[in-house]
């Protein structure tokens, strides 16, 4: 693959050099995500809808892409950001090397990058915008995340209609694979709903409980599904995860707010607070819900980040409804979370 | 915050460095009573080795130097009355005395209670049995394996389980009679070998996970069972080379996320399945293809691969263990790094981290180097780069065996056929001979087939080897040269590649403005602002280490690798000079390229570079941060050798100059500098040829010492008795080397003593004298050392100290000498003078309660003796005994000879201390693990040059009470003299021969002094092989033989005394 000379421009002015596979340039807020393996998640992971993501890890490329481990089909993240590209992949269940998997969906790389030293910049000033170009010339716009739409199925689909356990509605908001999987591993039929979903869509589809995904974009600018959140967690029980989480936090009168520069890796350490041991979890997330507005509504808190204190986890007082700011499903990172689905499937009467 | 903390805790270190365990266990040691002592905890520590910074008494309130045996152990506890014992930071040894400790029931008895980690999770690790009952009790995959009694059964066995196999008989030695089958009929030969070697007619069949990729994980849990990965890191080499032998990345590289979280996640099962408290490590086999893996084994407890991952990731797992020990949980522990965040969380990584081990091959021309299931590296190397390439070429060159790029000289003459054996059969040059297989054109697919090492390991290789093409096409290309910088290549090599000199590439470079950038380790890929000062180098286009203005700095280099005759005694002198750099108010930098040690733990420095110790490297370091000098006396012959090209590239030089140590090194200079001060060296002579040698050896007069004068994996030195023996040596030396001069030198077999001193151009502090056991002839470092020197009088001693000053005041010494003399005869000679920090040094400063490192450092400061308010002269002489005894890895390595001589053999050493010379050399002998007997059977089996020498002293066995076996020659002799001996059949002549009589263990020591000769050398060989092999002690020395009817001859009572006791004064450090 050639690749020229160009650089990541970001909204302060800051210019980074380095390599661009891929034509076409692109803008995109720009974030970091510090997790060690699974680049071929990122990528296709739809919470980067729209996003420049920086991987702090700096040999990718190195196992390919194996389409059985990603989170959606194609890449969702806009543009990718690497210090080292290997070209030619090696391990058993590759299918095809990352710049062919990103250069068939027109995924920028830009290679060659100082990635430490974006990183840094970034978690000192916050996020922000950045455009990759091939010579800078400033006026780099805000860029829009709100992109759940374009990221998220227009029809009901079933993922998994197979045996007799629960059947759980996803609420897809741009949704990992990987949800899916744990779900249907875990013994439940599954059920992919739009997020224009009406209450009553939800209600007609006969499910036991619902899941509502992550996907990407500021919470707070969705009313709309935080309405369809509540409602429905009113009716079933419920289990939200990351973007999930925040619109029912949302839903329920609470309040989120901008992370100065997000959770984004694979070793995020929540402590729960009934007791159960501390997790490391995987974390994608830019928002978080403001712990003290939640002051007033039926929601608790279940688990707290152990760095920053941030909520992590929600519980409602009175009915089966829950939620994780975290990845439970992992996809890339550690799965010992991967419990909650199978606490999600108990709650409903059904599961392993 | 745990309830009950104890009050006092017992510390147990993990003795000598032997291969296996090495400087690892004082960085963890050390960490863990810092880490208890934050507590508030009152710290007991016991550790033999005297050479390290753990026993330094400022680092425990109560340290013991005694050996790690229980009886010691248990009158220290009962002098102590600790309230707990932490077992799990000594290594293999330390854990071991604890189990031993609790079986004896002395735990109990004391009431001492076991932190961390209980008894049963210790005994469920390491018992196989057990071990394996668990993993299948939790469903955790072990390769299948099958105890069988007879042929059939291993045959049924591999017709279900498929080949290969490995077979391990029971109850032998080492695994002795063992090995991997790859066929029915290779089963057949080594499983009926087997079967007979087992004394209960036994083997284990295992299935062979060999070719499969090896993975390790570093593990912690809490009380709580919170649990958590720090690391994990992939062998380079897969599974068949041990992997203390394996080149080793990390994090892992080829590993999916998926895979990487399967073998998290089974770690995780694996550590709370055992319950151990503490930190643990998980070794696994994964299949490259089916992706399948098997369980291969746990340690419960800190360990080298520990050690390796704290430098890997900046996360101290030994401080956290310690602390998860007394009952803290993960989650109120603060991760020190970055002082905000929890230790429940896992580093990440955004650098390339790459081991590479070093082994002592070089010193020992005639063992089997080949890898295998038995760890044979004496050291290692850890380099940091961004990418694999960048640190695979700064690791190769910090391991200074002749290479400083991905290319060993040594193997440009080899045929590809056999570099290709190379390859298939690794030894510790695999590395270099892929490296030259792909320069002939190899294919990565083929290298694959003969290694199974990962395409990707060998295609970074590969293109590394294409960029050196690139670079010899186009000289003086910057855009290449850019591309070369940040795939690790040094300004040396591009040099090469360009036929220009390094200085001139380096002169391109920085007026092209191609400057390395020094990056943090901070655990956290940059997400939290961490204040670790721990670097490393890479060509980037951001530097974090902004050097403050207005600081005075002094960076200190390290020593490197350890390996034979380069130890942990120099890292621990270095970390005394960085603590002193600190009290002199100088900010202190170190850089190392040692993994295992306390110098690159970044709590022991102002700033700590982890960089390769070559000249390009250290030289950009120095610049950068301005320094007002390098010390470069405290990083043993490796600083030493970099001393004169940093100083003709402007770099001040701290101490010593650069003149000063040429004096002492440079062997016609240093003759001239004995000329006029007047002091006597065995008279010597230099030659290129056989001839010469022969008159030179006339000249100088029998028995002459004869060595090249370049021991690059060639022959090592040897004494010659005769003209016979010479012309021999020389057939097999100058053959191997043709060309190369040979040094003839006089052999005086007289006293030998050494001196450590510092000196500031005018005063000479004369630390000590040493008096060694062994005569001259014996190596120093493989020598026993006392302490002070019991065997001279007044006079020897005046003039040793005045000989010692008149050298230093010539040699132009600021700082630091250690010198060598042997006493011949009334005649003092000088063998040799360091103008460094010696092997001795460590010890000496602990017995002597001397802090000459730190004296050193003052005194390179420009602060002299009398400013620091010392005297000169000799150090008053404290009313102790210490002696250092030298310890062996002999049963680690292969084919080589057990006996003593002029080349150094050992690792490691250890020390006794005591209030009597007799009762300091008994502790040695049983810390080093020479268990002697008061009587007992001893062998002797002595050349014809000594038998009138070893009469008295079998004379004096027997009537010690000893029973004397002896082969026929010997045994007439001894029986003429009165002695009455047992007459042994010699090897082969019928059975039972000695060799069987070794093997049933009927025989407590051994005395052989049998040497180089033609016939007896097999013989001698076989002899001291078997005796080392089976446990027993083999003297090949008569002066050691000496020592060992002493402690015979002497009262047993066993006292501990802590070395505070020893200097009730505060003890400086």
């Amino acid at each position: 693959m050639t690749k020229e000379r160009a650089y990541l421009e970001l909204q302060d002015g800051a210019i980074y050099p380095g390599l661009l596979s891929g034509d076409g340039e692109v803008e995109g807020e720009v974030v970091f995500t510090t997790a060690m393996t699974g680049y071929g998640e990122v990528v296709t992971d739809a919470s980067y809808a729209g996003q420049i993501v920086v991987l702090t890890f700096p040999e990718i490329g190195i196992y390919g892409v194996d389409p059985e481990a990603l989170e959606a089909a194609a890449p969702r993240a806009r543009a990718l950001v690497v210090r080292e590209l290997q070209e030619v992949p090696s391990h058993a269940t590759s299918r095809m090397d990352l710049g062919t998997f990103l250069a068939q969906a027109n995924v920028p790389i830009l290679s060659d990058v100082d990635t430490r030293a974006l990183a840094r910049h970034l978690r000192t000033l916050g996020t922000m915008s950045g455009r990759i170009a091939r010579s800078p010339r400033g006026g780099v716009k805000d860029a829009d995340c709100q992109l759940v739409q374009e990221m998220a199925t227009r029809e009901t689909y079933w993922f998994s209609r197979d045996g007799a356990g629960p059947t759980v509605g996803v609420i897809d908001f741009g949704l990992k694979e990987d949800i899916l999987r744990q779900l249907r591993d875990a013994g439940a039929r599954v059920l992919v709903l739009p997020p224009t979903s009406t209450p009553g869509d939800v209600d007609r589809a006969g499910v036991d409980g619902v899941l509502l995904t992550n996907g990407p974009g500021d919470p707070s600018r969705m009313q709309a599904y935080a309405r369809l959140a509540h409602d429905v967690s009113e009716r079933h029980p419920t289990l939200g995860i990351c973007l999930g989480h925040q619109l029912l936090a949302l839903g329920y009168g609470a309040k989120t707010f901008k992370l100065p520069f997000g959770h984004r890796g694979a070793n995020h350490p929540v402590r729960h607070r009934d007791g159960r041991p501390g997790e490391v979890t995987s974390q994608n997330h830019g928002y978080a819900v403001d712990r003290e507005s939640l002051a007033g509504t039926p929601l608790e808190v279940s688990e707290v980040h152990l760095n920053d204190g941030t909520v992590e986890g929600l519980r409602h007082n009175a009915r089966p409804v829950f939620s994780v700011q975290y990845h439970p499903e992992a996809g890339p990172g550690p799965w010992e979370a991967r419990g909650t689905f199978g606490r999600f499937l108990r709650s409903l009467g059904g599961g392993e | 915050m745990p309830r009950d903390l104890p009050k006092k805790v017992l510390v147990i270190g993990s003795g000598p460095i032997v291969i296996g365990q090495a400087a690892e266990f004082d960085y963890a040691g050390t960490q863990a009573c810092q880490s208890l002592r934050e507590e508030g905890i009152e710290v007991v520590l016991v550790n033999s080795n005297p050479a390290t910074i753990m026993t330094d008494p400022g680092v425990a309130d109560r340290v013991y130097l005694e050996p790690l045996r229980p009886e010691y152990i248990e009158k220290v506890i009962e002098k102590e009355r600790p309230d707990g014992l932490l077992p799990t930071l000594g290594g293999q040894v330390g854990l071991n005395l604890a189990v031993q400790l609790a079986e004896l029931g002395i735990l109990e008895k004391y009431g001492v209670r076991l932190l961390g980690t209980p008894l049963a999770a210790i005994r469920e690790a390491e018992d196989r049995e057990a071990f394996r009952n668990l993993m299948l009790r939790i469903g955790e995959p072990i390769p299948e394996s099958r105890t069988v009694g007879s042929l059939a059964e291993g045959m049924a066995f591999a017709k279900e389980v498929g080949f290969p196999l490995i077979v391990r008989p029971a109850y032998t030695l080492g695994g002795t009679g063992g090995g991997i089958v790859r066929d029915a009929a290779e089963l057949h030969a080594v499983l009926s070998r087997g079967l007979s070697l087992s004394p209960i007619r036994q083997c284990l069949v295992e299935k062979s996970i060999a070719g499969w990729k090896e993975v390790e994980y570093e593990v912690m849990r809490d009380a709580q069972d919170q649990a958590i990965t720090v690391c994990n890191m992939e062998n380079v080499d897969p599974v068949g080379v041990h992997t203390g032998d394996s080149i080793v990345v990390a994090p892992s590289l080829t590993l999916t996320d998926r895979d990487y979280q399967m073998l998290r996640s089974a770690s995780l099962r694996i550590i709370r399945a055992l319950g151990v408290e503490g930190g643990c490590n998980v070794q696994f086999g994964l299949h490259p293809e089916t992706g399948e893996y098997r369980v291969i084994e746990v340690n419960p407890r800190v360990s080298r691969s520990s050690a390796l991952a704290s430098k890997a990731t900046g996360y101290p797992i030994a401080k956290i263990a310690a602390k998860l020990a007394l009952g803290f949980t993960l989650d109120e522990l603060r991760n020190p790094v970055t002082g905000r965040t929890t230790a429940l969380f896992e580093p990440a990584l955004d650098y390339v981290v790459v081991k590479i081990p070093r082994w002592p091959f070089d010193k020992f021309a005639q063992a089997d180097r080949r890898l295998g299931t038995q760890m044979q590296a004496t050291g290692e190397v850890m380099a940091i780069g961004r990418t694999l390439r960048a640190a695979i070429l700064k690791a190769a060159r910090s391991l200074e065996v002749g290479a400083h790029h991905l290319h060993l000289p040594s193997l440009a003459d080899l045929a590809d056929s056999d570099l290709m054996t190379l390859a298939e059969e690794p030894d510790d040059r695999r590395i270099f001979a892929l490296a030259e297989l792909l320069r002939r054109g190899a294919s990565v697919d083929a290298l694959q087939a003969a290694t199974q090492i990962d395409r990707h390991f060998l295609r970074e290789m590969e293109r590394i080897v294409a960029l050196e093409g690139e670079l010899r096409e186009r000289p003086g290309d910057i855009e290449l040269l850019r591309r070369a910088k940040r795939d690790g290549f040094s300004d040396r090599t591009i040099g090469e590649l360009w036929r220009q000199p390094e200085e001139e590439v380096r002169a391109a470079r920085r007026a092209a403005g191609i400057v390395p950038t020094y990056k943090m380790v901070d655990t956290c890929a940059a997400e939290f602002d961490a204040q670790t000062p721990y670097y490393y180098g890479a060509y980037e286009f951001e530097d974090e280490a902004p050097v403050p203005a207005g600081s005075r700095s002094v960076l200190v280099l390290g020593a490197g690798p350890i390996r034979i005759g380069q130890g942990i005694e120099f890292d621990c002198s270095a970390v005394h000079a960085l603590q002193a750099l600190r009290d002199a108010g100088r900010r202190a930098i170190m850089l190392n390229s040692n993994p295992e040690t306390v110098s690159t733990d970044w709590t022991q420095s102002d700033r700590l570079y982890f960089e390769p110790l070559a000249f390009e490297d250290v030289r950009e370091v120095a610049e950068r941060e301005k320094v007002e000098g390098v010390l470069v006396q405290f990083g043993g012959q490796t600083a030493i050798n970099l001393a004169e090209h940093l100083a003709a590239a402007g770099v001040p030089i701290l101490g010593t100059s650069v003149a000063g140590i040429a004096a002492a090194e440079d062997r016609r200079q240093f003759d001239a500098v004995l000329e006029q001060v007047g002091l006597k060296r065995p008279r010597g002579r230099t030659v290129l040829r056989s001839e010469e040698a022969l008159r030179a050896a006339e000249e100088v007069g029998y028995p002459v010492l004869v060595r090249p004068s370049f021991v690059l994996g060639g022959r090592a030195m040897e004494i010659v008795h005769a003209p016979e023996d010479l012309a021999d040596y020389l057939e097999r030396a100058v053959s191997a080397m043709p060309g190369r001069p040979i040094l003839v030198d006089q052999y005086l077999p007289g006293l030998e003593l050494e001196v450590d001193a510092v000196a500031d151009g005018e005063a000479v502090l004369v630390g000590g004298i040493m008096e060694h056991i062994e005569r001259a002839g014996v190596h120093s470092g493989d020598s026993i050392a006392v302490y002070p020197a019991q065997s001279i009088d007044a006079d020897l001693e005046a003039q040793v100290v005045d000989a010692t000053v008149r050298l230093a005041k010539a040699l132009g010494t600021k700082g630091l000498l250690n010198v060598q003399f042997v006493s011949y005869e009334g005649q003092l000679y000088v063998i040799e003078a360091n103008p460094r920090a010696s092997r001795t040094l460590p010890y000496l400063m602990k017995v002597a309660n001397v802090p000459l490192a730190a004296i050193a450092t003052r005194v390179a400061l420009g602060d002299s003796l009398a400013a620091q308010g010392i005297a000169g002269g000799l150090w008053p002489k404290p009313g102790h005994v210490g002696v250092k005894c030298p310890v062996f890895s002999w049963a680690k390595l292969r084919e080589v000879d057990a006996t003593l001589g002029p080349e150094m053999k050992s690792t490691g050493e250890v020390l006794g201390i005591d209030e009597t010379f007799s009762a300091a050399l008994l502790k040695a002998f049983d810390g080093a693990g020479y268990h002697v007997p008061q009587r007992g059977r001893i062998l002797l089996t002595i050349a014809d040059r000594d038998k009138d020498e070893v009469l008295p002293l079998a004379r004096d066995l027997y009537r010690q009470g000893a029973q004397i076996l002896a082969t026929a020659g010997t045994a007439e002799a001894l029986r003429d003299a009165g002695v009455e001996v047992e007459e042994v059949p010699k090897i082969g002549e019928q059975s039972p021969d000695l060799l069987d009589r070794l093997r049933e263990g009927d025989i407590n020591l051994v005395v052989n002094t049998f040497t180089q000769g033609r016939s007896p050398v097999r013989d001698g060989f076989q002899i001291r092989r078997t005796a080392v092999e089976h446990g027993i002690p083999c003297v090949t020395s008569l002066d050691t033989a000496r020592a060992v009817m002493r402690v015979m001859a002497s009262p047993r009572r066993l006292e501990v005394r802590a070395l505070q006791d020893y200097f009730p004064q505060e003890a400086p450090r």
